[in-house]
């Protein structure tokens, strides 16, 4: 009898403890969560469990990435919509992106340069290959000086023209993206989908890019978001 | 009155111990009863949930979505919002949740179109969240849509092509076409025309072939696109005249492997299975729906 109250007493407490524990953690503010020592040993365990059922197919178990198919690596310290905080990965595995909940980071696309209608949006020219292979020379011509100088500017014109390319509405005047709307840094070595080489970036312009993950908003409970959030930015490499 | 010890001997009758256990388990019973009473969806609660800011009416304002219009309307992190703002962006969201929930029992719907479009634009994008959820589909499964539709993973071919045209009408068996050709391959383009009184119809840019066949016409694209650089298609004779095509680079679509489309295939297989799910709903919806036509659109077919 002593032993049945004991353990009894015992689930009690943990099932009191672990539930003062979450409403602690869901209440905080998430990015003050890392300076929490006792919630993060809390949350990370689960939220490396909720990684694996949830997250893992597409980022791998080492939150890798796949370039391949344009899943983005999660544990570098390049980060694609926004910088990488408690609350912006929360966001994401909340909505999603393109998820189609109305919530969902879904701000553009890249067009597919090289159709008759580019983007679905609103209405852009296609590029010729010529102007495809130019752009392409001169964002080679951000890390390689020794691309064709005449080509790269020819790209740059068309990088930069309102009526053409327009590639500088979301990547920027410099290139290095914009982590507001989800569009990639052109100017450093990471690459979204394939190896930065010639002919994966021609593909992109060509073809387009729009990558989705799912948002987990209706499925799981808020606890486990907001543990898996905090696991995904225990693994990045903070800069 | 029951007297006696609690707890004796296990193995000997004890009335007063088998009361206080039926008390025990009674109690232990309302407890669970009241629990999940009280805390079942969609029960009236007096108590924030711990992830949520605010409840209106039941309808919970989660803390996420707090702290992102916080930010999103101040610019800066949550945590270096002023007290002030916070207060003035939860009142931001409260007024938001009621006046939504205003409109629903007003139903909105029936009359205001921005609402209607709202809503069809919201049940399109959840067979988009359905099928973004269900997962990345299996390799194999890729890899069977993706020769299913072979065709449609390939680099879409560049053509320059110099397409110079006669006016009006040439006999045929005048030889002048034959000349023509055959001085379009070894001589400029420029000086031909000058001897032959050839017009230009489109530029020599390089595009792509379904622009190519756009400027040049199905017909002439025909003859064109099996061509290589130097050799010259035509006659052909069309509305404006006698049209004569030199290639200067062809760069067939070569079609790609499925490492290579990898991306274009996911996401073509989610189309597809997104209208697949829509459509499916739109029958689902038809056939638990009383729909009547008035007599004269009796020929309309879903």
């Amino acid at each position: 009898m002593l032993l049945v109250l004991l353990v009894s007493s015992w689930l009690a407490w943990d099932c009191i403890r672990d539930r003062s524990l979450q409403g602690r953690l869901l209440q905080a503010a998430p990015d003050s969560l890392p300076n929490e020592p006792q919630l993060m040993a809390y949350a990370l365990p689960r939220g490396q469990v909720g990684y694996r059922d949830h997250c893992r197919q597409c980022h791998g178990e080492q939150l890798q990435g796949n370039p391949a198919s344009g899943v983005p690596n999660l544990a570098d310290s390049d980060w694609l919509y926004g910088t990488g905080r408690v609350v912006e990965i929360e966001r994401v595995v909340l909505y999603g992106i393109r998820s189609g909940l109305p919530r969902s980071w879904n701000l553009a696309d890249m067009p597919a340069f090289a159709r008759p209608e580019p983007y679905a949006r609103y209405k852009i020219s296609p590029l010729n290959a010529r102007q495809v292979s130019d752009v392409t020379t001169y964002l080679l011509s951000l890390r390689d000086k020794s691309q064709d100088p005449a080509a790269a500017a020819r790209g740059s014109a068309v990088y930069q023209s309102p009526e053409q390319g327009q590639c500088v509405d979301c990547h920027t005047n410099d290139a290095r993206g914009d982590n507001g709307i989800g569009a990639p840094d052109l100017t450093d070595a990471v690459w979204l989908y394939g190896d930065g080489s010639r002919a994966a970036i021609e593909r992109s312009i060509e073809a387009g890019r729009a990558g989705t993950c799912p948002g987990w908003r209706a499925r799981l409970p808020p606890a486990q978001i907001r543990e898996i959030a905090l696991f995904v930015y225990s693994r990045r490499i903070h800069q | 009155m029951i007297h006696g010890p609690l707890f004796g001997d296990p193995a000997a009758i004890n009335p007063r111990r088998a009361m206080f256990l039926y008390a025990l388990g009674a109690l232990l019973g309302l407890g669970l009863a009241g629990y999940g009473l009280f805390t079942a969806e969609g029960t009236v609660v007096r108590k924030v949930p711990p992830e949520s800011v605010a409840l209106v009416n039941n309808r919970p304002i989660l803390r996420s979505d707090f702290s992102t219009q916080l930010e999103n309307e101040t610019g800066a992190p949550f945590s270096q919002a002023t007290r002030a703002q916070q207060l003035k962006v939860l009142g931001d969201m409260v007024r938001e949740e009621l006046l939504v929930q205003r409109g629903l029992e007003l139903d909105f719907a029936e009359t205001d179109q921005d609402t209607r479009n709202a809503l069809v634009s919201a049940m399109t994008q959840l067979a988009v969240a359905q099928v973004t959820l269900a997962g990345v589909p299996d390799e194999a499964t890729l890899r069977r849509y993706f020769a299913e539709h072979r065709e449609k993973y390939a680099t879409p071919g560049s053509l320059t092509v110099e397409d110079w045209f006669l006016p009006g009408t040439l006999h045929a068996d005048s030889g002048v076409s034959d000349a023509i050709v055959s001085a379009l391959r070894d001589q400029p383009a420029t000086d031909v025309a000058v001897r032959y009184g050839l017009k230009r119809a489109t530029g020599a840019d390089q595009d792509w072939y379904w622009v190519a066949e756009l400027h040049l016409g199905r017909a002439l694209f025909q003859h064109v696109k099996s061509l290589r650089a130097g050799e010259v298609a035509g006659p052909l004779v069309q509305a404006d005249g006698v049209h004569f095509a030199v290639v200067r680079e062809n760069e067939a679509p070569v079609l790609l492997s499925f490492e290579k489309s990898q991306p274009q295939v996911a996401g073509d297989y989610a189309r597809s299975a997104q209208n697949r799910l829509t459509q499916d709903t739109l029958t689902f919806l038809r056939n638990r729906s009383r729909i009547l036509i008035a007599d004269e659109y009796s020929d309309y077919k879903p």
